[in-house]
């Protein structure tokens, strides 16, 4: 049920009664992402179906095909950054060669699943968040439920599975264009031949930091649809309500993403 | 309109498809590239028995003649102490190995890091089967090294009175030095007066002029001029100097064999020598006598009332003569009136 009536609490009686209502909302918000989540993950066996599948494909096209052209930007960038901050510092030692394997590790292990968690975060996760809270302000989720359509097998799950097929695909295809923008650099400023930069990238690199890396999207894939879902089913106060929404879907998308990061690379390197 | 509809949705799941496959495709490929993993390339196993393998990883190169050929693939630890590790891996290529092959670890860099290097054995040693399990030798482990290194000095240091000798040749220098700034000694007036830097300098200069003069002379000698430089140079000098060697040879030999007067006096034969000294023994015998004014040559020599006596009648004799050269005249014109009658 995703409907609620309005909750209506006395005003906190001094800061602490404040503070600990706000860590008691925080846990409950929680809880119900996570039961969100459960129903969404639940729903799961209705993915075939030929109205989900169409909308799974819209979805995939909307929040992935779309955000190529900002990812391919941000991500051969990053990759030119990289190699240019790595190969001065190498150059002294005479070392630059090295700013393949640099790039490679760098981007296949951390930055190509956060970069594109924080592109899909800002642009797809906001967008569902305030597609959400316009559709609970104008009650078009309350209606649904009227009609006895589950919100969140129609709503939710065609783009969790979007999102989570599409951001490791995007992480990869960020990770290749990183390398790519690397290369540009290391050949026309640093004077790295094209195939000493591939040599070198390919022998650190290894199967295991390309599939952490994919795994770390695909968790934030399933992370920025259930907190931008949650946070937009959870507007209120009209159309401020729905700005909130997606500003509280963005910063928590970020911060979870960052926290949930730093405990995959733990669980897996340490 | 719905036809459009239609095409949008089939151009939206193609541009989706495309993608999918596409990036699918690159993650195979990409697979295949960081696992290192050739599906179409035969692999030969090879298992290596260590004692301890000190942090060898599965994924670790397999070098042989410094070049990767392989991969550890995995590690198994024996059920005892004696049974030490197992050490798995592939390699791309067959070896051939003999029966002094050497498997070792060896440490990549000071930072870690390890490979498993194979040394095949040299040819002339006898071949060995596929089938024999390698055994591998210890591995250097650096900070082990490093730790006992620290402790041995440490100990030596402390215990073998290295620390007193460093104590006690620091004071010594100590004192060297406090000499030499007070400008003691030759080393100290060196470093302290002027005039002996002047000296240095003055005898420097000197050296040089000598060295030059002496490399003036060496290349009149390279010229071939003077007597040496003719010497390294002419053959016709050379060939004097044999010719004179031989010379030498030939009279050294005729020295040896006695022959000629030299040689006699050299020979195992005394006999020239014992009349030599004979003769030396009588001139020697004469001499003292003479000194001693015996006989007449004696006399001579040691008395002078002969010598007086002997001018006397010189001088008489010559008064005599020159008597005789006046009266001559008288005397032949007598002679030639007289004969007339």
């Amino acid at each position: 049920m995703i409907t609620r009536e309005p909750e209506d609490f006395p005003p906190p009686r001094n800061w602490v009664a404040n503070f600990g209502r706000k860590v008691l909302f925080t846990f409950r918000n929680a809880g119900r992402a996570i039961l969100l989540l459960t129903e969404a993950v639940a729903n799961l066996r209705f993915i075939f179906s030929p109205r989900t599948r169409r909308e799974i494909i819209l979805q995939m096209f909307v929040g992935g095909i779309k955000s190529l052209g900002v990812i391919t930007v941000v991500a051969g960038f990053t990759g030119m950054i990289l190699a240019l901050q790595t190969g001065i510092e190498l150059r002294k030692f005479g070392q630059e060669v090295n700013i393949g394997a640099a790039v490679m590790v760098s981007m296949l292990r951390e930055m190509g699943p956060f970069m594109t968690g924080l592109i899909m975060a800002a642009s797809v996760g906001s967008a569902y968040a305030a597609q959400m809270g316009t559709m609970v302000v104008s009650e078009e989720i309350a209606a649904l439920e009227i009609m006895s359509i589950n919100p969140v097998r129609f709503l939710v799950l065609p783009r969790l599975v979007a999102l989570a097929v599409m951001t490791p695909l995007l992480s990869f295809y960020s990770c290749m264009m990183g390398v790519l923008g690397g290369a540009l650099v290391g050949k026309t400023q640093l004077g790295v031949a094209w195939v000493a930069y591939w040599q070198n990238a390919t022998r650190y690199a290894d199967a295991k930091d390309l599939y952490v890396g994919v795994f770390k999207a695909f968790i934030f894939g399933i992370i920025i649809t259930i907190v931008a879902c949650h946070q937009g089913f959870s507007t209120t106060q009209g159309a401020v309500g729905v700005g909130n929404a997606t500003r509280r879907t963005v910063i928590l998308s970020f911060l979870t993403i960052l926290i949930v990061g730093y405990f995959i690379t733990r669980f897996f390197y340490v | 309109m719905k036809q459009k509809t239609v095409e949008w949705q089939m151009m939206m799941e193609l541009v989706v498809g495309a993608f999918l496959f596409a990036i699918f495709v690159g993650l195979f490929w990409f697979t295949i590239v960081l696992s290192r993993q050739n599906l179409f390339v035969k692999k030969y196993p090879v298992q290596v028995r260590f004692d301890k393998i000190m942090g060898l990883q599965e994924g670790d190169n397999i070098v042989v003649r410094g070049m990767p050929v392989g991969k550890v693939t995995d590690l198994q630890l024996g059920r005892t102490m004696e049974d030490g590790v197992t050490v798995v891996g592939e390699l791309s290529s067959p070896l051939q190995l003999h029966a002094n092959y050497r498997a070792i670890i060896v440490t990549t860099s000071i930072l870690g890091g390890r490979y498993l290097e194979i040394r095949e054995g040299t040819s002339g040693s006898p071949s060995l089967d596929d089938t024999v399990n390698l055994k591998g030798e210890l591995p250097v482990d650096l900070m082990e090294e490093a730790s006992i290194l620290v402790h041995d000095l440490k100990q030596s240091l402390n215990e073998g009175g290295v620390l007193k000798n460093l104590e006690a040749t620091m004071v010594e220098i100590r004192g060297i030095t406090t000499k030499l700034n007070q400008g003691e000694g030759t080393l100290g007036k060196l470093i302290t007066d002027k005039a002996v830097y002047e000296d240095l300098t003055s005898i420097t200069k000197d050296l040089r002029e000598a060295s030059a003069q002496v490399n003036q002379l060496i290349s009149s000698v390279n010229r071939g001029e003077g007597t040496i430089g003719k010497l390294l140079k002419e053959d016709a000098v050379y060939n004097d100097l044999t010719r004179l060697s031989s010379n030498l040879v030939s009279v050294s030999q005729r020295l040896n064999d006695g022959k000629g007067t030299l040689g006699k006096l050299l020979s195992e034969d005394d006999q020239l020598y014992k009349d030599l000294s004979a003769t030396a023994a009588s001139l020697k015998n004469i001499t003292a006598k003479v000194e001693n004014g015996e006989g007449l040559l004696g006399r001579l020599v040691t008395d002078d009332s002969l010598y007086t006596d002997a001018q006397s009648a010189i001088k008489e004799f010559r008064a005599a003569i020159d008597d005789f050269r006046e009266t001559s005249p008288i005397t032949s014109f007598t002679t030639i009136l007289f004969g007339a009658f």
